[in-house]
């Protein structure tokens, strides 16, 4: 019964931690816990291409 | 209704955002913080109507064409995706500056409202600015904020709502607007534009002192930014950071919180008892609960290092690093901006690489992002503060010199880069506005620390709680699912795994499994260093090792690891040197744009990782004993191949700067 008992305890641990780490890649925040999360809003920061997409042309020096 | 905050860069964009939305965005006094959008919605105490308003926070941008990427976020959101309103937030104490965009944006057939910020320092500085005149000749709503303590915030937001839909007339061209310039009549309209400016601010402004007088903080500058004694300014200041979170105010703090988790350990073990099953009570205790306390034990270290940071960046000193570090950083073919990705990656690598958008040459953009990573991150903080505990009496030297060799490091690759990619690239100039220093806000420095230590929980409650589970689970069984017995630890899963790769690490000083086990965790999160050395040697407390009960002090924790004062040295800069994550990897990948260089900078920071510690412990162990560490000479068969190659590369026939830049079309 006492094995049980911790065997459930670790299993419920062990999956809150997973649950809370696919929430966050669900919500596209990459790594979890990272202070800059939010910076990054709903799109992961890493992966964030916006910059790229610039129909405005970049003058010249 | 959306709205966008678009603004010079330090205008104090984010600090209004955050006072608007009651979000907690990272801040600095110095322009370049933020590099991405962010949004959301203002506070219901602000606004009382019933549509819902979203705020979308841009990057700094001094014009609409853009000069580099991350201002190209700016000028793209604000044409692609039309907002209702734009609310241009103007730093009131540098008007002329500031306006010369705010003409471009009115320009946009968008509704613009004007919030002339920073007005506590305008009173402070006694100008005087006539708003109304100011909002008549822009023809737009023109309202005095400041971010910092809430003023017109309110006002502020009933104005943007009611310009909503309306068109503004136009302040300067009626005929051709700005997005119909051609690159050629791009230099002379705008010339003509800032002479507009000028003449504006003129007739509204008054100003009591002039601009061109030396002040206080001019007088500061002439210190602190000195050609040859802002170094050694820089360098006590870190000693004083490092000396205080590491090594007096962090480990005083960091005693309860060790006390708190270790009698939380041993209640759980008394729970437990005899009774239940020795591989599932070792799991709980050791792995789980053993391995995440010894991480969390470091959170008050990290906590004051970051409350001390964010002071220091938020009295501006932070942006006079950047100008004294330019004059060394430009020789080697980075400019001065390629600090403040190196100052940002100090918190963290990832944001630290993404804030190499604000660097406009290719080259230089690249070259930062792959060596920023060098500078160490809050999540290698553990490490330096563990080694530096148990091996070097908590000297703060140790964190101090591991940012300095990083620098170092910087400073060496940045120049190899510059002799593989050859000399071609542009030479820049930099200039950055300085930020006036002020007395630091206490509130946002606890606001930095207590986001930097949410997400240090958050993580260590994550991945190094399902990493130290796994590691523990590993070490306790062998590939036949039978438990490890005491002493036969060799033939676990984990060592099997391990010990090829300590082989490699024998030239530097540290070969047992145990050891290459944790350094390899440590590319999934740099935290998980410590983790999985507390699981693998059970060992749950780092902090007050003296008062361990199972290892007697300092010196026993160091015998369990089987380390001398040398190779824990060279294990600490290896983990310090090599990649800092996959994730931060991840993020070299988007910034970089060429698997190419991808390629190179990930097998350059595992070579610089790997070099540096076998000179550490090679140089060391002969200083020391007088003869060569274990594994001398294949460590230096493999070094020299690793500096040949780098050699081969940097005298081979170079690609022209032009192809370079035609790749990243």
């Amino acid at each position: 019964m006492g094995d049980l008992l911790v065997l459930l305890v670790i299993v419920g641990v062990l999956f809150m931690a997973s649950w809370k780490l696919y929430r966050d890649k669900k919500n596209g925040i990459k790594c979890s816990g990272c202070a800059y999360g939010k910076t990054c809003g709903t799109t992961v920061c890493s992966e964030d291409k916006s910059y790229k997409k610039s129909t405005i042309p970049v003058l010249k020096k | 209704m959306r709205i966008a905050l678009a603004g010079n860069p330090n205008s104090g964009k984010t600090t209004l955002f955050n006072a608007i939305t009651g979000r907690v965005e990272h801040v600095g006094n110095w322009p370049g913080v933020t590099v991405a959008k962010k949004e959301g919605d203002v506070k219901k105490e602000l606004y009382k109507g019933k549509k819902r308003i979203r705020v979308v926070d841009l990057p700094g941008a001094y014009s609409i064409a853009p000069f580099t990427s991350e201002e190209s976020v700016t000028s793209t959101f604000i044409k692609n995706e039309q907002p209702d309103v734009i609310i241009n937030i103007v730093d009131a104490t540098n008007l002329s500056r500031s306006l010369l965009f705010t003409t471009q944006l009115l320009e946009l057939n968008i509704p613009v409202v004007v919030a002339l910020n920073k007005k506590d320092l305008v009173d402070k500085k006694s100008i005087d600015i006539d708003v109304e005149k100011l909002s008549k000749k822009l023809h737009c709503p023109v309202v005095k904020t400041a971010s910092l303590n809430g003023a017109g915030l309110e006002e502020l937001l009933i104005k943007a709502e009611e310009v909503v839909g309306t068109v503004q007339k136009r302040s300067f061209t009626e005929e051709k607007t700005f997005l119909a310039f051609t690159e050629e009549d791009y230099e002379g309209k705008e010339k003509e534009r800032f002479r507009l400016v000028e003449s504006l601010v003129k007739d509204i402004e008054v100003r009591q002192v002039a601009t061109a007088k030396e002040n206080g903080s001019d007088q500061i500058d002439r210190i602190v930014a000195h050609k040859y004694l802002g170094i050694p300014i820089f360098a006590a200041a870190m000693f004083l950071v490092f000396h205080l979170s590491q090594s007096t105010v962090g480990p005083f703090l960091a005693d309860f919180l060790t006390g708190w988790i270790d009698a939380f350990g041993e209640g759980v073990a008394n729970l437990l008892g005899e009774n239940v099953s020795p591989v599932l009570s070792a799991l709980l205790i050791d792995g789980i609960i053993g391995g995440v306390g010894a991480v969390v034990g470091f959170l008050p270290l990290i906590m004051v290092l970051f409350f001390l940071l964010g002071l220091m960046e938020d009295s501006g000193y932070m942006a006079r690093v950047a100008v004294v570090m330019d004059r060394y950083l430009k020789r080697v073919g980075l400019s001065g901006k390629s600090i403040i990705p190196m100052v940002i990656g100090t918190g963290c690598a990832i944001p630290g690489i993404m804030a190499t958008r604000t660097i406009k040459d290719v080259r230089q953009r690249r070259t930062t992002a792959m060596l920023t990573p060098f500078m160490p991150c809050g999540a290698k903080l553990p490490i330096i503060a563990l080694f530096s505990g148990v091996f070097f009496q908590n000297s703060a030297w140790i964190g101090t010199s591991m940012y300095f060799v990083g620098i170092f490091i910087i400073i060496l690759g940045a120049l190899m880069v510059k002799k593989i990619t050859g000399e071609g690239a542009a030479r820049s100039f930099f200039i950055m506005e300085l930020p006036e220093y002020r007395v630091p806000s206490i509130k946002r420095a606890l606001l930095s620390m207590w986001s930097q230590g949410k997400a240090f929980v958050v993580k260590a409650a994550t991945i190094i709680l399902l990493c130290n589970a796994a590691i523990h689970m590993m070490q306790s069984f062998t590939w036949n699912f039978q438990v490890v017995e005491e002493g036969m630890e060799a033939t676990s899963i984990l060592a099997s795994i391990a010990t090829p790769f300590s082989i490699l690490l024998i030239p530097l000083g540290f070969g047992a499994w145990q050891l290459a086990a944790a350094a390899i965790t440590g590319f999934i999160a740099k935290e998980n260093v410590v983790g999985t050395l507390a699981v693998v040697y059970g060992i749950t407390n780092f902090i007050n090792v003296e008062e361990f009960e199972l290892i007697s002090g300092a010196g026993d924790v160091a015998s369990a690891m089987g380390l001398t004062t040398v190779s824990a040295l060279a294990y600490l800069v290896f983990n310090l040197f090599t990649p800092p994550c996959f994730a931060a990897i991840g993020a070299m990948n988007a910034e970089l744009e060429s698997k190419k260089w991808l390629a190179g900078g990930v097998s350059f920071q595992l070579g610089m990782g790997y070099v540096v510690a076998f000179l550490v412990y090679q140089v060391g162990t002969l200083v020391t004993t007088g003869a060569f560490g274990q594994g001398f000479l294949p460590g230096l068969v493999a070094v020299s191949l690793m500096v040949g190659t780098v050699l081969y590369f940097m005298y081979r026939k170079k690609p022209s700067y032009e192809e370079e830049l035609k790749e990243m079309a």
